[in-house]
């Protein structure tokens, strides 16, 4: 349960990483970021609330009121950022037909800048969240501890991912970055704004890193400006694992991910957790060269 | 990127007109240079607080090399390498056991450091290196992780406690190696040197024509005989020796290491170094290294003031005390802003053309003549043969008749789709075979199957007295199958010579060992490949090309470069996939005859092609391959009056064509 | 896009401001060379701080540098014939950082003495150097147990804090003589410092006949989720974490969040506000932190409540872990340069021979051979209302005789202040 609930976040944050990759051969090392700035956002969300730390756990319509507010603040800050790095950082980039790698180092530089934009402003300590609702036990299956939070926060994920799925497999946007995915000349020949679509992709991308956020703080409740990187990794991880580029695969791989991690600090000890995955990533990727449900954004059908 | 204006990249760079003005200059002049500057790298720091002196050592020294280790994977053969940190790693780690459990000395452990480290690259390199592009680069990335959380689990490598007491060098030429940083700046200096000289001659020999081609297009690489994934895990192997080496004089100047000195952050630095500083080209890459170790430690020290912090603490909202808070942020801020301005690097490579064009620098328009090629080379007898023999000759054992290719049910399917169902075909020596049919036919898969690039379900194929089936296409390529690709796939930021000598390269033998020693084989093959690629260039007409960069020929041109390049791995059977595609009458004209040129000096040629005029006319035997079945064999004139084929293929009556 | 044409000339100004730069930043650096001039008569000699001051643990870094400060200023105002100066030196807390910068404060010949260095892992990075340059230091806050060994005959190790042993025989005392709990589970981080201490703990306490539930469980420290680990020590009656407060708290919330009803106990890295902070409140109520340092709080008393006043007053704020060590470890150094000793040598000597038994506002500070703390006291906190207040002081037992009740011959409870703050 914790495996999975790991997982689920994961894959949120791992669909950004997917779809750019899957429009722009592109690894967003940046989205780490994203996601800290959702976190951050919910954090400030919060308190804008008027919900500080001590406060009784809210409940019912008030709970879901503020849920869904500081899940809304939270995607839309990730949201803009990500459409702002597009534009200043790399559109100019692509414009120049710079080299890929070009493009990941201003990645790096990007994240170094916005996690010391974090710690400088709001300090290098971990910020607590208050509590917003209730971490009850609901019943134990086979020894997991089914607990309302993580419920909550499963339940969310996949339905945002669903959206993503229907919203990428149906739209006429959606259909968009397909066609870019598969062949963005061609696509580009055929009327689609290439440019409006990287656009799409990055927005999307960072929503989903904010609604992870939120999610993220709701589990763990807390915030700091290192607390992107890890989960960033291991999104990535999770994105690869799947096959990157498509949106399924960044699904089941990041619960995947989450359940081996889980699993592996179980049986092997907490130390070997990362040895673990990493093992099974490698394993994985030498049987199934292009990840467990293959690349291409394109072809994820409905 | 995806959308890459054409031939738009800025291609410019500081280093080729300085390097040109400097190949010019009298010899005196270039060793004052090199003198000077060398005085400069020596004697600069002498001067310099040891507090500054010790900034060179680390991180700049250390950086340096690194940069350039890696640049070896990353800028000469393509790899993305997101864990190059394990090896420095590696080296450091040995070094310390070495140093501290069994009480070897610093000296004893350079060598075992060094080659601890080649092997985790090769351990790495031979599982992942099938991998491409991000997946590897995941991959490395786990492997770095890897290497440390092992190192911080294992007690006999000091968990997280690290090791300490690493004991220094001993004193070499009465220099003690102390805590003083002067000593180990000159051995980082020293180490920079062998890691230049090391990654130059590798980049003029096969090894780095064979990295470049792996750069550009690993399954032409392939196919074009270079053993790719063995150059590729030379590849780690070199740049995993240098992080080792790196690890050695980091581990025995400090004393002291722990887990935490070899986070992932630190690849990604050194990736940095190299990205920023123009990937393969190597004062480039050592001014990234010096530009990424520097910057922060100047920022740490910019006693600027509290003006700089007052203002930044205005613009970001923070409220820090001191400068040295905000190095970072420049840090990165000053990445992004770098890429922005210079995408290729400070000093991106020039074309790595340069290196072989060097021998006739600005390749002068060669006239109709055909002995000027290779003009710096003394002639030698040999270069004086026909034209025709340069293709002739470069058969290896080309038998004079009987079989030269032989295909037997051969069977191939793709998850379910058959698409070539028991073909069996038998081409004579000294022929030209033609392969038509409809398109999905199966005619390309026939010729990826006989190359190698596709496993074969069923079947046996035989080229000459091997047989080669299944087997890795840069064998087969070595056993005298050669093709061009429907789609060209030159590597198109090498020259056209450069292209060639790929080729000719499947030949060769001369490995990373024998390039760094400068071996007689070494250098004879270096000449003589040199001296056939230009002379195949003049065989297809497009010497005056040499020097140009492959995507900038014209179609056409680029058609006839692919046939010389294929040429020069000598093989006796050569495939052609549709070679005259988009051309006009003229030009297939020009390629019939030059088809016809190359079979008389003894390839046999196999060429696909939609155009049955130039297919009839040209070919000597015809098969017709449709859903993958053979339908028809004979000669033109059968064929074109087969009832299966007309019916099957054609539809038509036969001389529609 | 139209300006290719402007390229060459852009390339070479990036040249130049690299060289620029470089240029720049060498020349930059004569400034701190010999300060040991003595215009005036009066005679000016240095004392070096050596921490963190940026970085993710800055803060215990800057909050010895601000104990250090206090002890300068204090002297300073005094007058006499010796001005003292205080130079810090940044190691972000990292032992690489650290290495580079050692040149620097090596070299300076004013520098007599070293505060510092803060971390255990600097520390090792640094000892060679330090030796090497006859430069004494005396750390406030290093407890790793092995740092007196690092460097074979050192001389110029010294510390005003118990090292790890003793914080570990403390705990195990502390748990099986006044905590008697049914079951202990052992979690540690996986750090030098969470590892070492916890696997001492639990063999000392483990010998003391405290039972220990399951084997000893790791987390990662960078991972945000414990959850498969505290399904396996939720059960125990109480469990004892090693390792830092930020993941202490999270631990800790974790643990009532997957309704655990076991006690908790951490060391000294777990004694920082921050600690509430990550536990988010609640969930840190009534968790024991224990510490071989000493807490300067609003609640404490003598001298130490006098410490705090001043230091409040003085720096602006309330001092911080490791802030009354800093204090006491620079006023060591000052007593030896006010005494005569204003060159290494001599107050390395000083240092050495000359400190005999110093009461300190944290503790009784006298000096072994190898530079540790001879005092044995150690001190538990519990967190309340939100605050960390003090519990008890305890005198590791000499005699070792383990059981006994609480109070008895190896327990002395120093007075259970349990004063609320707050």
């Amino acid at each position: 349960m914790d495996g999975l609930t790991l997982g689920a976040i994961y894959a949120l944050i791992a669909l950004g990483y997917t779809l750019v990759y899957g429009v722009l051969r592109l690894i967003n090392f940046a989205h780490s970021e994203i996601f800290m700035i959702g976190v951050f956002a919910s954090l400030f969300a919060v308190h804008a609330l008027g919900i500080d730390v001590g406060d009784p756990a809210k409940t019912g319509f008030v709970l879901a009121a503020s849920l869904i507010v500081v899940m809304v603040v939270a995607m839309l800050a990730s949201g803009v950022t990500a459409v702002v790095m597009e534009r200043v950082a790399y559109r100019p980039l692509r414009r120049r037909g710079a080299p890929r790698l070009a493009a990941l180092i201003t990645a790096v530089g990007i994240s170094l800048f916005l996690q010391e934009l974090f710690a400088i402003r709001y300090g290098r300590e971990v910020l607590g969240f208050p509590r917003l609702m209730e971490k009850r036990q609901l019943f134990e299956l086979w020894g997991a501890n089914v607990r309302t939070d993580k419920v909550l926060v499963l339940v969310s994920a996949l339905l945002l991912m669903l959206a993503l799925d229907r919203f990428v497999a149906r739209s006429r946007l959606g259909r968009g970055i397909r066609a870019t995915a598969q062949d963005s000349e061609t696509a580009a020949l055929m009327g689609v704004n290439i440019d409006r679509v990287i656009m799409l992709t990055f927005l999307l991308g960072g929503l989903l890193a904010g609604a992870a956020g939120t999610l993220y703080g709701l589990f763990f409740e807390a915030a700091r400006y290192n607390i992107g990187f890890l989960p960033g990794i291991k999104a990535f991880t999770a994105a690869v694992l799947g096959g990157i580029g498509n949106i399924r695969g960044a699904l089941a791989g990041g619960l995947l991910l989450g359940l081996l991690e889980n699993w592996g600090s179980a049986v092997l000890g907490g130390e070997w957790k990362d040895v673990f995955a990493f093992t099974v990533l490698v394993l994985v990727l030498m049987f199934r060269p292009t990840g467990l449900l293959g690349e291409s954004l394109g072809r994820a059908r409905a | 990127m995806t959308s890459r204006p054409g031939g738009r990249r800025p291609r410019l760079s500081i280093v080729e007109p300085v390097s040109r003005w400097f190949d010019r200059q009298p010899f005196w002049l270039r060793l004052l240079i090199a003198l000077a500057a060398l005085a400069l790298v020596v004697l600069g720091p002498l001067g310099l607080s040891s507090y500054w002196q010790s900034v060179l050592f680390f991180p700049v020294g250390v950086f340096v090399l690194l940069a350039l280790g890696l640049n070896v994977v990353v800028g000469s053969a393509g790899l993305l390498d997101f864990g190059y940190v394990a090896f420095y790693a590696v080296g450091a780690y040995t070094t310390a056991v070495l140093g501290t459990t069994h009480g070897w000395s610093a000296w004893q452990a350079l060598p075992v450091a060094i080659v601890l480290a080649l092997v985790a690259g090769v351990v790495l390199g031979a599982p992942t290196l099938r991998l491409r592009g991000d997946y590897l680069a995941i991959v490395t990335l786990g492997f770095g992780e890897i290497v440390r959380i092992v190192a911080q689990n294992s007690g006999s490598l000091g968990e997280a406690r690290g090791i300490t007491g690493i004991p220094h060098p001993s004193p070499v030429l009465g220099t003690a190696f102390t805590l003083r940083p002067l000593p180990y700046y000159y051995l980082v200096v020293g180490a920079v040197v062998v890691a230049v000289v090391v990654t130059v001659r590798l980049n003029r020999s096969r090894v780095g024509r064979a990295w470049s081609a792996i750069r550009e297009d690993e399954d032409a690489a392939e196919v074009m005989g270079v053993p790719t994934f063995t150059m590729k895990l030379w590849a780690f192997a070199v740049g995993a020796s240098m992080g080792g080496l790196a690890g050695w004089i980091y581990a025995s100047k400090v004393g002291f290491i722990s887990p935490e000195n070899f986070p992932f952050f630190f690849s990604v630095i050194v990736l940095a170094a190299v990205v920023l500083g123009g990937m393969g080209s190597l004062p480039g890459v050592m001014a990234g290294g010096l530009a990424i170790a520097f910057l922060p430690e100047y920022l740490r020290r910019a006693a600027a003031g509290e003006t700089i912090t007052d203002w930044l603490n205005k613009l970001t909202g923070g409220n820090v005390a001191d400068v040295t808070e905000y190095r970072v942020l420049l840090f990165g801020a000053a990445l992004v802003v770098m890429m922005l301005f210079r995408p290729q690097g400070l000093l991106p490579s020039r074309k790595r053309a340069a290196e072989l064009t060097q021998a006739s620098p600005e390749t002068p328009p060669a006239p109709e003549g055909a002995e000027q090629a290779g003009p710096a080379q003394p002639g030698t007898a040999s270069e004086r043969e026909d034209e025709a023999d340069v293709v002739g000759a470069l058969i290896r054992d080309g038998t004079d008749a009987g079989t030269v290719l032989e295909i037997e049910e051969l069977g191939v399917e793709f998850g379910g789709v058959v698409a070539l169902d028991a073909v069996s075909l038998k081409v004579r020596s000294g022929q030209i075979f033609g392969v038509i049919g409809p398109n999905g036919a199966g005619k390309t898969t026939l010729f990826n199957c006989v190359t190698g690039m596709v496993k074969p379900t069923t079947g046996r194929i035989r080229a000459g007295d091997h047989d080669v089936t299944g087997q890795k296409a840069h064998r087969i390529t070595r056993a005298g199958v050669a093709r061009t690709f429907q789609n060209i796939r030159l590597f198109p930021d090498l020259t056209a010579l450069e292209n060639v000598r790929v080729g000719a390269d499947a030949r060769h033998r001369t490995s990373v060992p024998g390039a760094l020693l400068g071996g007689r084989r070494h250098r004879r093959e270096e000449r003589t490949g040199d001296r056939e690629s230009r002379r195949l260039l003049e065989y297809v007409g497009i010497s005056a090309r040499a020097g140009d960069l492959a995507k900038n020929l014209a179609y056409g041109d680029q058609r006839r470069l692919e046939i010389a390049r294929s040429l020069a791995t000598g093989p006796t059977v050569l495939l052609l996939d549709e070679p005259a595609a988009g051309m006009n009458p003229s030009e297939k004209r020009a390629l019939v005859e030059l088809i016809r040129k190359i079979r008389d000096s003894g390839v046999t040629v196999v060429l696909i092609d939609h155009d049955m005029g130039l297919v009839m006319s040209a070919c000597d035997r015809v098969g017709v391959l449709d859903f993958g079945k053979l339908i028809a064999e004979g000669s033109p004139a059968q064929i074109q009056h087969d009832a299966r084929v007309v019916e099957a293929y054609l539809g038509v009556p036969t001389d529609a064509a | 896009m139209g300006q290719r044409r402007g390229r060459p000339w852009r390339r070479s100004s990036a040249l130049l401001l690299v060289a620029g730069v470089i240029l720049a930043a060498c020349g930059s650096d004569d400034g701190d060379g010999g300060g040991a001039g003595q215009p005036e008569g009066k005679r000016k000699v240095s004392i070096a701080f050596v921490g963190a001051k940026t970085g993710d643990n800055a803060n215990l870094g800057l909050n010895i540098r601000d104990g250090a400060k206090l002890a300068v200023d204090e002297e300073n105002a005094k007058g006499g014939n010796v001005t003292i100066e205080l130079k810090e030196f940044d190691t972000a807390g990292d032992s690489a950082q650290a290495s580079t910068i050692k040149d620097q404060f090596i070299g300076d010949e004013s520098i007599v003495g070293v505060v510092g260095s803060a971390f255990s892992g600097e520390t090792k990075a640094l000892l060679p150097a330090f030796q090497e340059g006859g430069l004494v230091m005396i750390s406030p806050s290093a407890t790793n147990k092995d740092l007196p060994n690092v460097v074979p005959n050192q001389t110029v190790f010294h510390r005003t804090i118990a090292d790890d042993a003793l914080q570990a025989s403390g705990i195990a005392e502390y748990l099986a003589n006044v905590e008697k709990p049914a079951t202990a589970a052992y979690v540690h981080d996986n750090t030098e410092y969470g590892k070492g201490l916890t696997v001492d703990v639990e063999k000392a306490a483990t010998a003391k006949g405290v039972k220990r539930a399951g084997s000893i469980e790791v987390v990662d420290p960078k991972n945000q989720d414990f959850s498969a680990t505290i399904t396996k020590v939720k059960d125990a009656a109480l469990v004892f974490y090693g390792g830092y407060y930020a993941e202490a708290g999270r631990f800790k919330k974790q643990l009532a969040d997957n309704q655990s009803k076991a006690k908790f106990l951490s060391g000294d890295g777990s004694l920082d506000p921050g600690f509430v902070t990550s536990a988010g409140g609640a969930a840190a109520e009534e968790a024991r932190l224990s510490c071989p340092c000493n807490l300067a709080l609003e609640s404490s008393q003598g001298n130490l409540k006098a410490f705090y006043d001043n230091f409040k007053q003085k720096i602006g704020r309330e001092p911080g872990l490791y802030s009354p060590e800093g204090y006491d470890s620079t006023k060591i150094l000052i007593q030896g340069i006010k005494a005569g000793n204003d060159t290494r040598p001599k107050l390395l000597q000083y240092v050495e021979n000359d400190v005999g038994v110093y009461q300190g506002v944290s503790k009784t500070i006298e000096f072994e051979a190898n530079g540790n703390l001879r005092s044995r006291q150690f001190f538990v906190f519990q967190v309340k209302g939100g605050k960390i207040v003090p519990l008890q002081t305890l005198t590791v037992g000499g005699s070792g005789t383990g059981a006994g009740s609480s109070g008895g011959s190896t327990t002395t409870t120093g007075g259970a202040t349990t004063t609320t703050a707050g």
